[in-house]
């Protein structure tokens, strides 16, 4: 009885869950236009959406939009934990309260702030303003999660590689990048995903000759339902479940103790 | 340098000149500290050190928690600049040298060893740093490891060894560099206690062996007296006293020294009459600078042998060791003359090879005395409430002035 009850709840949040997805899914599939019944099964959309050059394209740009913030946010994010965690320098408390700051805030504000930083800067809008908005949301992702990495070990574990010969570089390189190398891999997959979904950000600082995706996605949609939309949709959600699934699996990875 | 050489024998620590000394006793001191002072946050930890470390002896750093023990490592290791005062590495001063340029190695107190390297790749570590060719490197850790008995080992991950076994890699990493002195931090604390007997015992052995000079920080009093050839007690910054560890045991130079190390009755008393000069008995432990005198303890005089330059009326404290003391039962004649206390046996406790009692004297005071059962007496007991007479072998007392008592 009990048993059969939880059951019961645990199928109706999976439901509640995952229904919109199934049926996304489904409908990437259904060879109908406008019809919401099933009227067999067809790649059609799937074509169609490697037919439609501005959707091609601006997946390109997406991409590429999002593997260079997560790069660069990476990059910066990395050597920002690994100073928060190495060295004891003032204004390093403020530093890490910013940078949860950040993380907290919400992304219209942002990108309102960001948008009116350019316009008073005078930086034109496009793919520059594009990838330094998209790495100034990374960023703290990124320090926050090597850091958490970097604290789970012996703060002594540099000094002894130093006490050893090497020279604080090579005790960065040879000890610390190793052990942060999961969660470095983990940050920027995070940072990728986070940039390719964008919506919020990207609309007020994207300029015309620099379509992203999900901008193109959501005009697409206004102007009317397009199946197209939901294979793309479909292919984008595969892909975010691999990488999630990719930096689960990384930070989970055991750490030796 | 042949034994014609004119140079005088300079004291070691007075005149660190390298290499000018390269025989036996006249060498200079391998690490040499001069008024060390370090504070952290505007708060003293070490307060003008003086220390000489000596090629190939085994020293021991002791001192109660948040004495400055480690940050002595520290600072010869050169994790720590001192704020005034240098250290001397080799007579070379070592003043803002980072660590990989001196030759130290250090063995931490959690080890530190890299969880992402191999038993070999953790040992191998600073001989790649040093870029030692490859053939070089595998000879020396597979030498390195079968001093500490792990050879076989390479392929493992720190976390699939014991604690025992990553202690040795630990050693066996430092000394694989052959270091001029290595530092080790309480390294022995993390192991239980059968494990930790074991690995006191080889790390002497190793030591002697190697002939490295090891400076070893603990705040294990025993463990400090087993293993050193000289233990540097370290108080709030400075050095209460440092000497071979039967001189620290005996011959405690301060109430703080006699109380930290092993157990001590100190019993509060008043000097009566102190004699001019006299022979000191053949059988007392130390004779240097002392005079016969009489204290009065709770209203019972006893001989005793105070410092030099002691005085009539002094208050002083008498130091007895446990072990020293003598506990007479009720049919038990007392040497002739022997002052005592009278007193009751308060606690107990069979220790296995001791039994150790707490007496309670007349005058209030509680005493504690460790007997050992030994053939003359196998199975000799104190029934708790048994009245008995109190007293120590004559002259194996420690008489310090209250003064310098009071300090701590
Ligand atoms: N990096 C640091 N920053 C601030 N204070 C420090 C630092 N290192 C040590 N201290 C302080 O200096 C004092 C001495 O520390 P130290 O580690 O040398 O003590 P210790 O004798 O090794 O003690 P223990 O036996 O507990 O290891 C302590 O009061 C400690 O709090
Ligand atoms: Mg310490």
């Amino acid at each position: 009885m009990i048993a059969a009850l939880r059951v019961a709840v645990v199928a109706g949040v999976l439901l509640f869950l995952y229904l919109p997805l199934a049926v996304l899914f489904a409908f990437s599939f259904n060879d109908s236009k406008y019809s919401m019944a099933w009227k067999g099964f067809t790649l059609k959309w799937y074509e169609a959406l490697a037919a439609n050059p501005q959707l091609v394209d601006a997946a390109i740009h997406s991409v590429v939009l999002a593997v260079t913030a997560a790069t660069v946010a990476t990059v910066i994010g990395t050597l920002g934990a690994v100073a928060l965690y190495r060295y004891r320098f003032r204004g390093r408390a403020s530093l890490s309260g910013l940078l949860y700051v950040l993380l907290l805030t919400p992304d219209i504000v942002l990108a309102i702030s960001l948008l009116c930083l350019f316009v008073v800067l005078g930086v034109s809008l496009g793919f520059g303003s594009l990838v330094i908005a998209h790495v100034t949301f990374c960023l703290p992702f990124t320090v926050v999660t090597v850091y958490a990495r970097l604290s789970g070990f012996d703060p002594r574990l540099v000094e002894a590689a130093r006490d050893l010969g090497a020279g604080e570089f090579t005790a960065m390189r040879r000890v610390l990048l190793p052990l942060a190398l999961p969660a470095i891999v983990a940050g920027w997959l995070l940072s990728f995903t986070l940039s390719l979904d964008d919506v919020v950000v990207s609309y007020f600082v994207s300029g015309p000759e620099y379509e992203v995706l999900p901008l193109r996605i959501y005009s697409m949609v206004r102007l009317g339902f397009k199946p197209e939309v939901n294979a793309l949709a479909t292919l984008l959600f595969v892909l975010s479940l691999a990488i999630v699934l990719a930096s689960q699996l990384l930070l989970r990875q055991r750490r030796p103790s | 340098m042949n034994a014609s050489d004119p140079q005088p024998p300079a004291a070691g620590g007075a005149n660190p000149a390298p290499a000018a000394h390269r025989d036996g006793a006249l060498q200079p001191p391998v690490v040499s500290l001069r008024g060390i002072r370090k504070a952290f946050d505007g708060k003293t930890v070490l307060d003008g050190l003086d220390l000489d470390i000596r090629h190939g002896e085994f020293l021991t750093l002791l001192g109660p928690s948040g004495c400055g023990k480690t940050t002595v490592l520290r600072l010869i290791a050169g994790f720590e600049q001192a704020d005034a005062g240098s250290i001397h590495i080799d007579g070379r001063d070592v003043a803002g040298l980072p660590p990989d340029a001196r030759h130290v190695n250090t063995v931490f107190q959690n080890y530190a060893l890299f969880p992402h390297l191999t038993v070999h790749g953790n040992v191998a570590f600073g001989l790649e740093m040093k870029k030692v060719p490859r053939g070089e490197i595998d000879a020396r850790v597979a030498d390195a490891l079968a001093t500490v008995q792990l050879a076989g080992y390479e392929k493992r991950r720190p976390h699939e060894l014991s604690g025992g076994q990553q202690q040795r890699v630990a050693l066996a990493r430092a000394l694989v560099n052959r270091p001029r002195v290595l530092l080790l931090d309480e390294s022995l604390s993390a192991l239980d206690y059968k494990l930790r007997k074991q690995m006191q015992g080889e790390l002497k052995a190793l030591q002697r062996k190697l002939g490295i000079t090891f400076v070893f920080v603990t705040h294990d009093q025993e463990e400090a007296l087993a293993m050193s050839d000289r233990v540097v007690v370290l108080d709030a910054g400075r050095i209460a006293q440092q000497g071979p560890p039967r001189e620290i045991y005996e011959r405690p130079a301060s109430l703080f020294v006699a109380r930290f190390v092993g157990e001590a009755n100190v019993m509060d008393g008043t000097l009566l009459h102190v004699q001019a000069h006299g022979d000191a008995p053949a059988n007392c432990r130390w004779n240097g600078g002392t005079q016969p005198a009489t204290v009065d303890i709770g209203g019972v005089a006893f001989r005793v042998r105070a410092p030099a330059g002691s005085h009539a009326g002094q208050a002083v404290a008498v130091v007895v060791r446990p072990e020293d003391m003598r506990v007479y039962g009720p049919g038990e004649p007392l040497p002739d003359g022997m002052a005592h206390f009278s007193g009751r046996i308060v606690e107990r406790t069979y220790k296995g090879a001791t039994l150790d009692s707490v007496i309670e004297t007349s005058s209030g005071l509680r005493l504690i005395a460790s007997e050992f059962f030994d053939e003359d007496a196998p199975d000799f007991d104190h029934p708790l409430g048994e009245p008995v007479r109190v007293s120590w072998v004559a002259d194996w007392e420690t008489v310090l002035p209250r003064d310098t008592a009071g300090a701590r």
